[in-house]
């Protein structure tokens, strides 16, 4: 059943929950690394009101179709775009076309993005993102096909 | 059964107490360890979310500066040379010292200080109250009790907050809920949803204020002359409640002649805020009802006049009719759980306390706590008597003004034990350290909504040898050989004691995840006022107040909630510090000083932002980034500049806490709230420059 993540940039309120909880589900508690979901500023048109919003992949596939070593694939039964490391040569070419700027290389030049917690989803749990977002500006939802 | 499988791992049930929202938590354990956390999603209503410090919660319990064993000092008081030592010694040891402190100087020269977080505190009390010191205090000396205060000032029951549930139009006085009190997003979005009117009063253009109908952007510190201005519309344009006033209200008329001058253009001059939009406002606020007033803890009563500003603001609840009215602000919930110790244990109050000689009217009305907001003076001056030991749990010298003047007097005390979670500067000085046990290393009994009461669950055994705060309590009277029943039994007993009102026991808690109904209830109803009247000297809701009053000629404290403005009480010299300061105004990922520590948090931006609207820091020639040092009549900081749209020009943000510039250092000690004590840490004045290579070669000499 493929899934798509959603995230609504208008209804984010720039708590940082989300980034925090994208740690929390991926590292132990001594690993001081970027979170998986970014930063941005954005502003209104009234130029007197900014937030720093959180966004993270959409899984929209732009990475995949760019990868010259197929690391890149969508997962059959979740429907959401992961990397196999064990493929990746570090060449960057995803990081280019990535319209969030969500991608990022480990220490060992290899291509790091967010995995959808596709680990916790197979024990019936939501992606960390979307279990501790009050404001239910990210989520996830069933697509058809 | 409270724990479901998940193959190896367990699911425990705690409640997070990072900070006081108390959000439901799934704690997910393995071999005896936290592997991951995640809210609650049991019950209806429960959303599954939590914020930032709550998702970071594995860095507060696995903290590298966790405290694990009892440790005693053995270099110079401030050095923070700390040995480990067994529990034996360390309450033989504090004992021993307490027990000849009382002896040789008073039981009053024992401070007993209980800092974050709370659930400790009748506990402590008992244990002062049975030592015999009135020295009780917290950090409520300088956080909510000002505010509570100023209500109980006019009311004369402790603050009632507002039915959200019910109200028509809300009123968010001072409070970026989105990220003060996170969990509510979905309560507000819910609230807009439902078409309820929403007024937000702050001056910066936060995330909260952006979804308001209206938006008061006051300059801080005015907000009892906003509140005037809002009665003034309302009685003018007679849109108050005549009953409540004719029949309940003691000095309306001196109020009614108080707040003529403070018209929609008066207001303006003072507050910054347009005329119409005050007249807007208050005819929302009084004719779109019921109507509530969505309070902030500390944010209103941070100034030098909070007492009065806030009681200015309180009134609004009873002109417009809408105290102890469904969606107003009810005097007791429809139905609640009756428990023992929270505001039930009374202070002992047979000799005078620090701060009393002060602040007569924190003692007064009363608070059930010394205050002491001064303590530093207080230690160091021997007012008004000489202060000896200090029992702390949670002290956190970063809460005060000067927080080095506080370091300095903890050093001349004989004998300082600190409790803590972390090994902290604050315990530097500290002769003895004990560790405490995190929430998620205990049980708490937890009162809910609708009359429900629950346990938060121990989800894993405590880190080293850390203790829960109240075994630590309950064995330090034992040890010094206090008489004190309640304290006397096991922790369980403790439990069971809290419980006894509502007929529930401990053991019939375990395991109910969403609590257990009380067998027996409290119920409340609509305006319990015809009947049993306000509990203030006159009966009524004093809106000139007689316990402030008699203060009039010693203490100079008004009646009435009088606007006195800290741009002209203060005398700062306005060429020398243009721009108003503005400390500790809420952000998502920080609670005070005790999450920086967290290094996922901490990584969220720099430390020590100073945040100034992009044109003044165009007038300074400062770009974002740049370093910068703040100065003001009381001391100096330094910090990085950032640019920040939100916030009014003229005003400086700076959250406080933080070791890497720490914003109280500006706050002079005589800065406060003559009637509370409260710091003015909310509207104080400032200089900023960009920090040259000449400051370097300066503070080294």
């Amino acid at each position: 059943m493929p899934y798509r993540l959603k995230f609504d940039k208008e209804k984010c309120i720039g708590c940082y929950a989300c980034h925090i909880a994208c740690l929390d589900a991926h590292h132990s508690v001594g690993e001081i690394v970027p979170s998986f979901r970014a930063f941005q500023k954005v502003t209104d048109l009234s130029g007197t009101f900014e937030k720093t919003v959180c966004p993270g992949c959409i899984h929209c596939g732009k990475c995949e179709h760019v990868c010259p070593q197929h690391a890149i694939y969508r997962e059959k039964t979740t429907g959401f775009i992961l990397v196999d490391q064990d493929l990746c040569n570090g060449c960057r070419s995803c990081e280019a076309v990535c319209p969030l700027q969500v991608i990022h290389f480990n220490e060992a030049g290899k291509m790091e993005k967010c995995d959808s917690c596709v680990e916790r989803i197979k024990e019936g749990r939501e992606p960390a993102c979307v279990r501790t977002c009050y404001p239910g500006a990210i989520t996830w939802e069933k697509i058809d096909g | 059964m409270s724990q479901k499988e998940h193959g190896k791992k367990q699911v425990k049930k705690a409640v997070c107490g990072i900070c006081a929202s108390g959000c439901p938590m799934d704690v997910y354990v393995e071999d005896g360890k936290i592997i991951s956390v995640e809210g609650s999603k049991d019950l209806p209503g429960q959303s599954g979310g939590l914020c930032a410090k709550g998702a970071a919660a594995r860095q507060y319990i696995y903290n590298q500066e966790r405290l694990l064993y009892p440790m005693k000092q053995v270099g110079e008081k401030g050095q923070g040379k700390f040995v480990r030592i067994s529990w034996e010694e360390a309450y033989q040891t504090i004992a021993e010292k307490l027990l000849s402190v009382r002896e040789q100087y008073g039981a009053r020269s024992t401070i007993f200080y209980a800092g974050y977080p709370k659930w400790y505190r009748p506990a402590l009390l008992r244990l002062a109250n049975a030592y015999g010191s009135p020295n009780y205090c917290t950090e409520s000396s300088t956080c909510f009790q000002a505010s509570n205060m100023a209500w109980k000032s006019i009311y004369g029951n402790d603050i009632c907050f507002p039915d959200l549930a019910n109200a028509n139009t809300v009123m968010l006085w001072a409070s970026n809920l989105y990220h003060s009190n996170t969990p509510m997003s979905k309560s507000y979005r819910g609230m807009k949803a439902r078409g309820v009117k929403i007024i937000v009063v702050d001056p910066r253009n936060t995330v909260t204020a952006r979804e308001a109908d209206i938006h008061l952007r006051l300059l801080p510190g005015t907000d009892g002359a906003l509140a005037l201005g809002m009665a003034q519309v309302m009685i003018e344009e007679d849109l108050y409640d005549h009953e409540f006033v004719e029949k309940y209200v003691h000095g309306f008329e001196e109020y009614r002649a108080y707040v003529k001058q403070f018209t929609p253009e008066y207001t303006e001059k003072i507050t910054g805020v347009p005329a119409e939009k005050i007249l807007e406002a208050a005819r929302l606020y009084a004719t779109n009802g019921p109507a509530g007033i969505m309070f902030s803890a500390a944010t209103v009563v941070h100034h030098i006049n909070g007492v009065q500003n806030y009681r200015a603001v309180h009134t609004l609840v009873g002109l417009s009719g809408n105290y102890d009215r469904k969606g107003g602000h009810l005097a007791r919930p429809p139905v609640s759980a009756p428990v023992n110790e929270f505001g039930k244990v009374k202070r002992y109050d047979g000799e005078e306390a620090i701060g009393q000689k002060d602040f007569p009217a924190w003692f007064a009305l009363p608070c059930e706590e010394a205050q002491c907001t001064r303590l530093a003076e207080y230690i160091l001056k021997e007012e008004p008597y000489p202060l000896k030991a200090l029992v702390a749990f949670g002290m956190n010298h970063r809460m005060w003004p000067k927080p080095s003047y506080l370091q300095e007097a903890l050093k001349k005390l004989e004998f300082y034990v600190n409790v803590d979670l972390f090994l902290s500067d604050s315990s530097d000085m500290a002769d003895i350290v004990l560790p405490a046990a995190t929430f998620f290393e205990r049980e708490e009994i937890r009162t809910m909504r609708g009359g429900m009461v629950g346990l938060s669950e121990a989800a894993v055994c405590p880190c080293g040898e850390a203790k829960n705060d109240i075994e630590i309590i309950q064995e330090l009277a034992r040890r010094m050989g206090l008489s004190e029943p309640v304290l006397s039994g096991t922790y369980e007993e403790y439990m069971n004691y809290i419980l006894k009102p509502t007929g529930l026991s401990v053991e019939e808690l375990r395991g109910h995840q969403g609590g257990v109904q009380a067998k027996h209830l409290v119920f409340g109803t609509e305006k319990s006022y015809e009947r049993e009247g306000f509990a203030t000297p006159t009966g009524k809701a004093e809106f000139v107040s007689t316990v402030l009053e008699k203060y009039k000629d010693a203490y100079g404290y008004d009646g009435l909630p009088v606007y006195r403005d800290f741009r002209e009480v203060s005398e700062v010299d306005r060429t020398v510090y243009p721009w108003i300061l503005n400390t500790g105004s809420r952000k998502p990922q920080y609670f005070h000083a005790r999450v920086n520590r967290l290094p996922w948090l901490a990584a969220l931006e720099p430390a020590t932002l100073v945040e100034m609207h992009p044109s003044d820091m165009e007038s300074l020639q400062i770009q974002e980034g740049d370093r910068v040092v703040v100065t003001s009549p009381g001391g100096s900081m330094e910090g990085i500049a950032a640019a920040v749209r939100n916030n009014l020009p003229g005003i400086v943000h700076i959250y406080h806490g933080n070791k890497k510039g720490e914003a109280n250092e500006l706050i002079p000690l005589t800065y406060l709230d003559p009637i509370s004590g409260f710091p003015g840490y909310k509207s104080y004045f400032c200089n900023v420059r960009r920090k040259e290579e000449e400051d370097a070669i300066s503070t080294e000499i």
